[in-house]
């Protein structure tokens, strides 16, 4: 928490995905940190401790995602952490969530009801 | 009426006896090509052998009627010897002919110069003193030319020949029937040491030349184990090579579809911004285009993300795939929750009947993820809202069935047969605008046969369709090579879909 808002935390290669996150979330009084990628994403949890976090799957390297999920996990992290997939990359990647310590998935793009609705339920205010 | 994934492609393969022409890796007999081209080389090689065979006998033949003009044998004999040369002289000028090229013909020309060799022989040991003659050992060495040089079956029949000859050879002298025998000794038609030494003669030709054919034989069998060993080290290069290639194509096909929907989707993304109201002003007519081009971008999506699944599918394989244990009728009921929001809001109702305990399969979960998506959703979408859409699962004999049926536009019996066929949209479909690509029953088919299963279904046109996909179920957990007894590539849990 920070200043009574939820800290969520978005890592994604995609400035525009990133930016539409934002939109969503800042208008729903979330406060949100941003990475664009995996090792920027690790330092800015290590730095903000949200409460919330959304990491794309795929980014700079195909399991980029899961070795960042993997790295909270070890850092002793209690926060949801989602990863943002779509569906065909599940054929390629090939991970286990309850190894990587994953609360679920959110299927890409991000429709912001579901987004609200899955915060709401975790993060209840 | 129904049909089955199974019955649509089915193709049946007609073996046909492959030979040297056709350049087939089998020939008549079960001889290889290799074997047959060695029969050939040595069919040349023993008529070169028996010009040396005909020139020495007569040689032999005429050096014994000079030193013992009195038999009245000699005769035979050289007769005997003239007719293996001619006989050999119409194997020298056939050798070449192209029926002896092909398999079967230089099998037959092989059994004809030795059955021919084995009658002349035979008769020329009845007449030199039939068990006791000294070319006895004569037979033995053909034997092994028919060992090395005939399939199996043949070589034995001419071996089981061989003794009725000199069984009968032994009769008819006892019974004193045809020509009187030829004897060595004092009452004989040459000394005893003449026979002795003759019989030794033939006896060192015979060991000679089977021990030779033996050698001859060792080393080619060296020379084609070392040739197998070098072609096997080839191999394993060249899968190395392949499954190289294979980790850059689907490392390639990660990046691909990355970049291709990601773009896609961070569209999409802004889209909604402007239809949540997240972007102030803008205009109802404003919202109407932008649906339209939502649409429009999630066709495209739908697309790509189809075409890269079957990619994907076909790049990895399902047989070669990782395959997990893992509870089929949970991974169903995820996409049914999945589904069940678009449905309801389409006025359609699922209903399930579902099995009390969990059902295990062993197949790539990420896999059977598409299939169950992909025939959910078609049941959605042709279930022309007409409800029920029920999904039941049930155990057969060792199988697990899941069932989606629909109260649809059912199929007609023109489109079933290209049903799983890639791209493959019925004109009706088109014609009612139903959105799909053609792919996800191309894709469905390919994952459930891949794991030993398969696809049926029931229609009936106007009143709905039922596809039923039927699964082997994974052996006993003890028994499987079950890694994680949960589906690990599911797109969401139950509380975050989108």
């Amino acid at each position: 928490m920070r200043n009574g808002k939820y800290v969520v935390l978005c890592v994604d290669d995609d400035p525009d995905v990133l930016m539409a996150l934002r939109i969503i979330l800042e208008k729903e009084s979330y406060a949100m940190e941003e990475a664009p990628s995996g090792e920027e994403g690790v330092k800015k949890y290590q730095e903000t401790k949200p409460d919330f976090i959304l990491i794309d799957l795929m980014m700079e390297e195909v399991d980029a995602g899961a070795n960042m999920a993997r790295q909270l996990l070890a850092l002793g992290n209690k926060a949801p952490v989602y990863m943002l997939s779509s569906v065909g990359q599940q054929l390629t990647v090939n991970i286990d969530p309850k190894e990587l310590g994953v609360t679920g998935f959110f299927q890409k793009p991000v429709y912001p009801e579901t987004l609200l609705l899955t915060l709401r339920l975790k993060l209840p205010r | 009426m129904t049909t089955s994934s199974q019955q649509i492609d089915s193709e049946e393969v007609q073996s046909t006896e492959l030979c040297l022409t056709t350049g087939g890796p089998v020939c008549a007999h079960g001889l290889s090509i290799e074997e047959c081209q060695t029969l050939r080389e040595r069919l040349i090689w023993l008529v070169k052998v028996r010009w040396i065979v005909v020139i020495g006998g007569i040689g032999m033949l005429f050096a014994g009627f000079l030193l013992f003009p009195g038999d009245a044998l000699w005769g035979a004999l050289f007769t005997i010897i003239i007719s293996l040369g001619l006989a050999n002289l119409v194997w020298f000028l056939r050798t070449h002919k192209s029926e002896v090229r092909r398999c079967a013909g230089a099998i037959d020309f092989a059994t004809w110069q030795i059955l021919v060799d084995f009658a002349l022989l035979a008769i020329a040991v009845h007449l030199t003193g039939g068990i006791t003659s000294p070319l006895v050992p004569l037979f033995i060495l053909h034997g092994v030319f028919s060992a090395i040089l005939l399939p199996t079956r043949l070589a034995i029949r001419v071996i089981i020949l061989t003794v009725l000859l000199i069984a009968a050879s032994l009769v008819l002298g006892h019974l004193g029937l045809g020509v009187p025998v030829w004897e060595f000794g004092p009452d004989g038609v040459a000394p005893r040491w003449i026979g002795e030494l003759a019989r030794f003669a033939f006896l060192v030709v015979s060991l000679a030349g089977a021990t030779l054919q033996g050698l001859d034989l060792s080393r080619e069998i060296r020379n084609r184990y070392a040739r197998i060993t070098h072609l096997a080290h080839e191999l394993e290069l060249r899968n190395d090579e392949l499954r190289q290639v294979d980790e850059q194509r689907v490392r390639l096909l990660g990046t691909a579809s990355h970049d291709l929907r990601s773009p896609l989707a961070a569209v999409e993304s802004h889209i909604e911004l402007f239809l949540g109201d997240y972007v102030p002003d803008v205009t109802t007519i404003q919202k109407a285009y932008l649906r339209r081009m939502k649409e429009r971008l999630q066709g495209l999506r739908l697309f790509i993300n189809d075409l890269l699944d079957l990619t994907a599918i076909e790049s990895k394989g399902t047989k070669t795939a990782e395959l997990r244990r893992f509870d089929v009728v949970a991974q169903v009921m995820e996409i049914v929750t999945e589904q069940r929001p678009l449905a309801e809001g389409l006025g359609l109702e699922i209903v399930t009947e579902l099995p009390d305990e969990p059902i295990h399969v062993s197949a790539p979960p990420g896999h059977l993820l598409l299939v169950w998506t992909n025939l959910i959703s078609n049941a959605i979408k042709y279930g022309a809202g007409r409800s029920p859409l029920k999904v039941t699962i049930r155990k057969e004999n060792g199988h697990v069935a899941v069932s989606v049926q629909d109260s649809g536009l059912g199929i007609s019996q023109e489109d079933l047969a290209k049903l799983f066929t890639d791209y493959f949209r019925s004109p009706s479909v088109k014609k009612a605008g139903i959105p799909g690509t053609g792919l996800g029953l191309s894709i469905a088919r390919r994952v459930v046969e891949g794991v030993g299963g398969h696809i049926d279904v029931a229609t009936k046109l106007g009143e709905g369709s039922t596809f039923t996909i039927v699964l082997p179920m994974a052996p006993p957990e003890g028994d499987s090579v079950a890694k994680s007894d949960r589906a690990p590539q599911t797109p969401a849990d139950s509380d975050s879909h989108s």
